[in-house]
């Protein structure tokens, strides 16, 4: 995995380009939209020292999937920004081809997995001419609630498949059983959700052996990866994993910049092998000149900006760096509650560490921000070690 | 319609004690979140110089869930929520004449999801109020409403009925509608998700509320409307104020609108409100670690997104917001005088600030200088214009020479 690192100026001189080529509100002469720039009675103007905060009052619109093309486009110039990064997400963090994936930075997991959800179900019933009851939605407990949503929206049904109390892995024989199951309940179509660093406890989903067990069913599935949590971690921590598009088996991905990353809110970043899109084109007559190809409609343009920014600030050598100080603050914290004998989970290559309620009390947990697997009757509390917990706080939460 | 306009200084004060009563990613011992303030070796954060809107953006507040409910929804946030609240209440109550608290409604991603959001609550309604199935339900709308619903309806997998416009006054064809309301119950279709437009895409067109009840009660089907607003919400209620589609209508459940258009707000400001009692159909149960739990579309968004509507609208006031509005609306009426004049054939709602002219008049060279768009990028009929801040006397001027 490599890409340059650009110096600030270079990426603030990138950028300012990049707007050159974007109509101008209020100079380009634009009639045509009804949006336009922030409005300058209200939001401060004068940002130029500040690439992004600039991008932010300029106000561009990126609706649409760039990858799909953005000649003659209002905001051709930056939308060339979002390419280059979801460029980057796909083939060098998720070691895709180049040229062979879709992609655009999306409100947020939710949306991306969402994305994958809607595309998949439409696939298996366009080209498969499957009814919804002959589709399903498979994941382990552990999975982000985002797919519950999924679920009630598409109008399909789910396996939720138990995970292991120690491992947080998927139950196989579990997850065999209730396929069998829904085999013989006429289910015959598969979406399988494979979880780079789950929510809660940063596990990571063992791939391969969930697909054996598939294959030896001989069911027809598709595999989106949701990476939110761990997608900008994982694949620096252990870069031989098979949750990524060297993997042939896995068709689409999610990532969260506005986790790991840092990146404003809105920075999902939804990735997909080429051909796949096109199953959300409509058949209704006075709209199919439209082309659908994501969730949302208008987005922030700036957003795309932001995550281009911080991974070009970085480059592959910054970033990496960045991970593995965080991981060995989480080494610092394992270590002392290994001393103090304390009950956690951990995936050794992510960095969330989920503690077990009984060694917490009410203050802790308030003092130090934390958040419970369920509010109304928690087991597990997860610190999530991010770039601002650092070692003194990590010593004073040790010593509480 | 009547709310209070504030200084620079008091928006200032009130943002940054928001802020303050917010957790601090800087200043709290905060461990058990997935979010940050933004990396400051990429995004500095003296640039801010202590504007309330950069520095929101930087302090990236996470405003996941629906704030209006007044349950305990994350308490991180507190402090923030409390402005997306008062948002929602100017919206829905003193723009689109709501009773005080009677109506929920959030900071969504864009019109999109607003219109998605309410779609999926009516499906939710009639699948547990009325023991329905999802093919017993049909999305009814006019041809020039937006894709979104279209995509709303195959997301969802409802039916869409789409009724023909009148080509000249972009009405919806009634004929067209009854036979639709028929052809649908004979198909099985028996409760129907209205959308009505306040201000289409293409045209700016209305649709009149008061027609399309009475036909739909003719046929004695269950149904619920939604109003996309997305284009004219923040200018309809100011230049037609005894207009039929808002909440004194007790027939609109619920209303999206825009703040990134006419307002001149950042991107991921849509204004989803429903009358109290619905949002819980959209509530996801298992969001079990969101405290409060979740009943949007979109899960986590911007707090600073909430943040820049508020500013907005209490800088503006509702007085300078109608001021704003009416300088638009006599520049669009001096567009219209002058094409008239050239007896050049265009569509446009009076109360609105769109002007649909006819391809015949319209040059290559014309859309590409102006950035125009069409109704249809294949086969354009129609092409718009829409008379922003930005498109000032000069430029209407340079127009029309052309």
């Amino acid at each position: 995995m490599y890409w340059k690192r650009l110096p600030y100026s270079a990426i603030d001189q990138t950028i300012k380009n990049a707007f050159d080529r974007n109509v101008k509100f209020g100079k380009s002469k634009v009639m045509g939209l009804p949006i336009s720039s922030m409005d300058p009675r209200v939001f401060q103007t004068e940002v130029h020292q500040s690439p992004f905060l600039n991008a932010m009052i300029q106000n561009a619109n990126h609706g649409g999937c760039p990858t799909q093309g953005i000649f003659g486009n209002f905001f051709e110039g930056t939308e060339q920004l979002e390419i280059e990064a979801i460029d980057i997400c796909a083939e060098q963090l998720m070691q895709g081809r180049p040229g062979m994936h879709d992609g655009y930075v999306a409100a947020g997991g939710t949306e991306c997995n969402l994305m994958a959800a809607w595309i998949f179900r439409n696939l298996f019933k366009r080209k498969y001419k499957a009814n919804n009851e002959e589709i399903v939605l498979l994941h382990s407990t552990d999975t982000h609630y985002s797919f519950w949503k999924a679920s009630n929206i598409l109008g399909i049904n789910q396996i939720v498949v138990e995970v292991d109390a120690t491992t947080r892995q998927m139950n196989l024989l579990d997850l065999q059983s209730k396929v069998q199951a829904a085999k013989q309940q006429g289910i015959r179509y598969f979406i399988l959700v494979a979880n780079m660093g789950t929510t809660m406890y940063g596990s990571v989903d063992d791939l391969d052996a969930i697909t054996a067990l598939l294959d030896e069913e001989e069911v027809y599935y598709k595999i989106h990866i949701d990476a939110a949590f761990g997608g900008f971690t994982y694949p620096f921590t252990k870069p031989e994993n098979s949750l990524n598009f060297s993997n042939k088996k896995v068709t689409s991905i999610g990532l969260d910049a506005h986790k790991m990353l840092q990146a404003p809110y809105g920075t999902g970043i939804f990735l997909i092998r080429k051909g796949y899109l096109n199953y959300l084109s409509t058949y209704e007559p006075q709209f199919m000149a439209h082309k659908i190809h994501t969730l949302s409609g208008s987005r922030s343009g700036a957003n795309a900006i932001a995550v281009w920014m911080i991974l070009k600030a970085f480059g592959s050598k910054g970033l990496h760096a960045k991970v593995k100080r965080i991981m060995q603050r989480k080494k610092q914290l394992c270590d002392e509650l290994d001393k103090k004998q304390i009950e956690y989970y951990h995936d050794p290559y992510m960095n969330i560490v989920t503690i077990h309620h009984r060694h917490m009390s009410k203050e802790i947990q308030h003092h130090y921000g934390l958040v419970p697997d369920n509010h109304q009757n928690p087991t597990w509390w997860k610190v999530v070690l991010m770039d601002h917990v650092n070692e003194s706080l990590i010593r004073d939460f040790l010593d509480y | 319609m009547y709310w209070k306009k504030l200084n620079k200084e008091q928006i200032s004060k009130r943002v940054f004690q928001s802020l303050k009563k917010n957790i601090s990613y800087r200043d709290n011992k905060v461990m058990g979140v997935p979010g940050s303030f933004l990396d400051p070796r990429v995004f500095p954060h003296q640039s801010a110089n202590d504007d309330p809107f950069l520095s929101a953006m930087l302090e990236n507040a996470n405003h996941i869930g629906c704030h209006t409910l007044g349950k305990d929804s994350e308490t991180f946030f507190r402090g923030t929520h409390e402005l997306e609240t008062e948002v929602i209440r100017v919206c829905a109550e003193n723009i689109m004449g709501g009773k005080p608290e009677e109506q929920d409604g959030y900071i969504s991603g864009g019109g999109t999801e607003s219109n998605i959001e309410a779609l999926w609550i009516y499906k939710n309604y009639f699948r547990h109020t009325h023991k329905s199935r999802t093919s017993e339900i049909g999305v009814l709308f006019s041809q020039d409403s937006h894709v979104s619903l279209i995509k709303g309806c195959d997301l969802l997998d409802v039916r869409p009925l789409v009724i023909n416009v009148d080509d000249r006054t972009r009405a919806m064809d009634q004929q067209h509608l009854r036979e639709q309301i028929i052809s649908a119950k004979d198909k099985g279709i028996r409760y129907f998700i209205v959308v009505l437009n306040m201000g289409t895409e293409t045209f700016g067109s209305v649709d009149d509320p008061d027609k399309v009840c009475a036909i739909l009660e003719q046929h004695d089907v269950h149904y619920k409307i939604h109003c996309d607003a997305c284009l004219g919400g923040f200018m309809y209620p100011h230049t037609r104020p005894d207009h039929r589609l808002n909440f004194k209508n007790n027939k609109i459940t619920s209303i999206g609108m825009d703040a990134y258009k006419m307002l001149r707000a950042p991107y991921g400001t849509s204004i989803f409100m429903i009358r109290k009692e619905y949002m819980h159909l959209a509530m996801t149960e298992e969001a079990r670690y969101v405290s409060g739990k979740d009943y949007t579309l979109i899960g986590s968004r911007s707090g600073a997104n909430a943040i820049a509507i508020w500013m907005l609208l209490m800088t503006l006031g509702s007085k300078g917001l109608n001021y704003k509005i009416q300088r638009i609306l006599i520049r669009t009426n001096q567009l219209c005088e002058a094409l008239d004049k050239k007896h050049i054939d265009y569509f446009r709602e009076p109360h609105l600030n769109i002007v649909a002219i006819k391809n015949k008049h319209i040059t290559r060279q014309i859309e590409n200088h102006y950035g125009l768009l069409p109704d249809d990028t294949e086969n354009p009929q129609w092409w718009r214009v829409v008379v922003m801040e930005h498109v000032d006397n000069a430029l209407i001027d340079s127009f029309m020479d052309h």
